[in-house]
């Protein structure tokens, strides 16, 4: 687009000797590409002439239903708990930036809490809350703790309840980057505070929150992995199981790389899609494609990456 | 009798032990232009922000309309009001920034019918309607649908012009509304507001455009140091300044 704006330009003054536009050639870039393609190469050689991994095994356990189910834990577990945590982490950040004393101390209290204690530790604590409150009242009836908090339950309330903890933290950093002056006006026009969060101030908070919170649902995948100590029957440890019996330990954790490699690529790709449906109203885009950037820093013709960066 | 719509009386407020405001007397009759004049830090802005109680004042009465902002009188006493109707008495009070603060997610027409939708002054199709009509008055119908980052400056004033009108507002507040823009753009806001002005909308404009105070407003005057020094009619303030402060302004902006 900018040759052509040239081309115009000069034309319009003297149409006679053009210039020719040379772009300046990274060579470097091409050769640190090469030598690196090379490397990567070589280690592929060396990894696959092994004789101690049954490679043929990879293949064979990828679609085994224990494999697959454990799958379907992890991304229960996941949504659940990215669901709990991003709706939590709202709440908390709103209260801790509210007027309201008692909001304030609350959610710094939980962030301080949730927040600076390991994850490990709250999946223990929640699978042994029976051990603190044997028996919850429901209106007319007793329960017992342990019939409602199942290992599913704690290991999902555990998750959760950390999450909303960073959420909050990433949320309010979100707000703090919206400018003063937008609530300001939405005050002057007559708004209530919960009006403008809700209509002004969050819907423009979220073009920062999306980034960090692509990052915390893609640490939940794996992360979530942690409730296999309370006997949770998520991917990692479904393929810790099989090996347990068949003793083929490499090859299984490379099938369970290979599934969690492919959930962190859909959700980033899922990250991307959202992040540039809430670039409406900015002028510049952030969120060029990966592809593109490389086309335009190595100066290849394809991607629109490439002339805009003449 | 009539109930002047801004009435101030010994206004005072401090920031942190500083006093911005020190006893602030003014008045704005219906349907009055007032501009508001006076060198950077000497209270402008502070002064309008209370009148919309974005600012809580520290001393002396402030009332709009008759009813102090902020607050409900009772039995000789002042009582806070509550969120809601705090926000009812300031959706009565246009105002209209520096720096625009146009909503960057929302459409010129969007920024236009929030909040008399949230507030349900009027229904979404008629607030659409009344909406273009704003948006026609100030010259930018062929704009509704763009975006405040896809508008220049002086169109972004405009827009945030429409917006608090769309309210329809008894008392309108120009915090200089011109002073964010380049020279060429300045005309087309004060020409929209000159318009406000002749149809008789009760206006307090702080502004720095000698000229355009000297040509709508009913009433100008001068703040210097927390204090209003002197009013008068633009006339008089420019042509034959009484006190000193005045005089040295008046000279600085010709
Ligand atoms: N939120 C605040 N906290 C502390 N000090 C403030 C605050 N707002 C304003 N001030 C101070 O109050 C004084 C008056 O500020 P104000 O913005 O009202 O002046 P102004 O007359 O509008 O000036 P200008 O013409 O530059 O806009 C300044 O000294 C300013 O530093
Ligand atoms: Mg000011």
């Amino acid at each position: 687009m900018s040759v052509l704006e040239i081309t115009t330009q000069a034309g319009s003054r003297d149409s006679q000797d053009l210039p020719t536009i040379v772009p300046l050639r990274h060579w470097g870039r091409y050769v640190s590409g090469a030598l690196l393609a090379c490397a990567l190469i070589f280690l592929g050689i060396i990894v696959s002439r092994s004789q101690q991994i049954v490679w043929a095994a990879i293949p064979e356990y990828l679609f085994n239903p224990a494999i697959l189910k454990g799958i379907v834990v992890t991304l229960q577990l996941t949504f659940g708990a990215m669901l709990i945590g991003i709706a939590l982490g709202t709440v908390l950040a709103t209260m801790r930036m509210s007027h309201n004393p008692v909001f304030v101390v609350i959610s710094g209290i939980y962030i301080w809490l949730f927040r600076g204690t390991p994850l490990l530790v709250q999946i223990f604590f929640w699978f042994n809350i029976a051990l603190f409150i044997p028996m919850i009242e429901v209106g007319p009836y007793l329960i017992s703790t342990n019939s409602l908090i199942t290992a599913s339950v704690a290991g999902l309330l555990a998750l959760s309840l950390h999450e909303a903890a960073n959420m909050a933290e990433i949320v309010r950093g979100g707000l703090l980057s919206v400018d003063s002056g937008q609530g300001e006006a939405s005050q002057a026009l007559g708004l209530t505070r919960a009006q403008a969060m809700r209509r002004i101030i969050l819907p423009q908070a979220i073009r920062v929150i999306i980034p960090p919170t692509g990052n915390q649902a893609i640490g939940m995948l794996k992360a979530s992995a942690m409730v296999s100590v309370i006997g949770m029957q998520d991917l990692l440890t479904q393929a810790q199981n099989t090996s347990a019996r068949n003793f083929l330990v490499i090859e299984l954790l490379c099938v369970a790389a290979i599934w969690y490699l492919v959930l962190t690529t859909v959700a980033t790709i899922g990250q991307y899609y959202l992040e540039s449906y809430f670039q409406k109203g900015v002028a510049s885009s952030g969120a060029k494609s990966l592809s593109s950037r490389i086309a335009a820093g190595l100066r290849l013709p394809i991607g629109r990456g490439s002339a805009d960066r003449l | 009798m009539m109930q002047p719509i801004v009435q101030a009386e010994g206004v005072r407020k401090s920031f942190r032990h500083v006093e911005v405001l020190r006893g602030v007397d003014f008045e704005v009759q219906n349907g009055e232009v007032s501009c508001i004049i006076g060198p950077s830090g000497s209270g402008k802005s502070t002064f309008l922000r209370c009148i919309n109680h974005l600012e809580r004042i520290d001393g002396g009465r402030l009332r709009v309309d008759g009813d102090y902002v902020g607050y409900q009188e009772r039995d000789g006493k002042l009582y806070e009001l509550n969120e809601k109707a705090l926000a009812s008495r300031r959706a009565a009070i246009g105002m209209v920034f520096q720096r625009f603060n146009l909503f960057p997610h929302l459409t010129a027409l969007q920024n236009i019918i929030e909040a008399p939708v949230l507030r349900k002054l009027r229904t979404k199709p008629d607030a659409i309607k009344h909406a273009l009509e704003l948006l026609d008055q100030v010259g930018l119908l062929n704009k509704k649908d763009a975006y405040p980052a896809q508008l220049s400056g002086g169109q972004q004033q405009r827009v945030a012009i429409a917006r608090a009108l769309a309210m329809e507002p008894k008392l309108m507040l120009f915090d200089e509304p011109t002073s964010a823009l380049d020279p060429e753009l300045v005309g087309e806001v004060l020409s929209v507001m000159k318009r406000l002005a002749k149809e008789g909308r009760t206006m307090v404009v702080v502004t720095h455009e000698i000229g355009f105070a000297q040509e709508v407003a009913d009433t100008l005057v001068l703040m210097d140091q927390g204090r209003i020094v002197e009013k008068g009619s633009p006339r008089e303030l420019i042509n034959n300044p009484q006190h000193p402060r005045t005089q040295a302004f008046v000279r600085s902006v010709r």
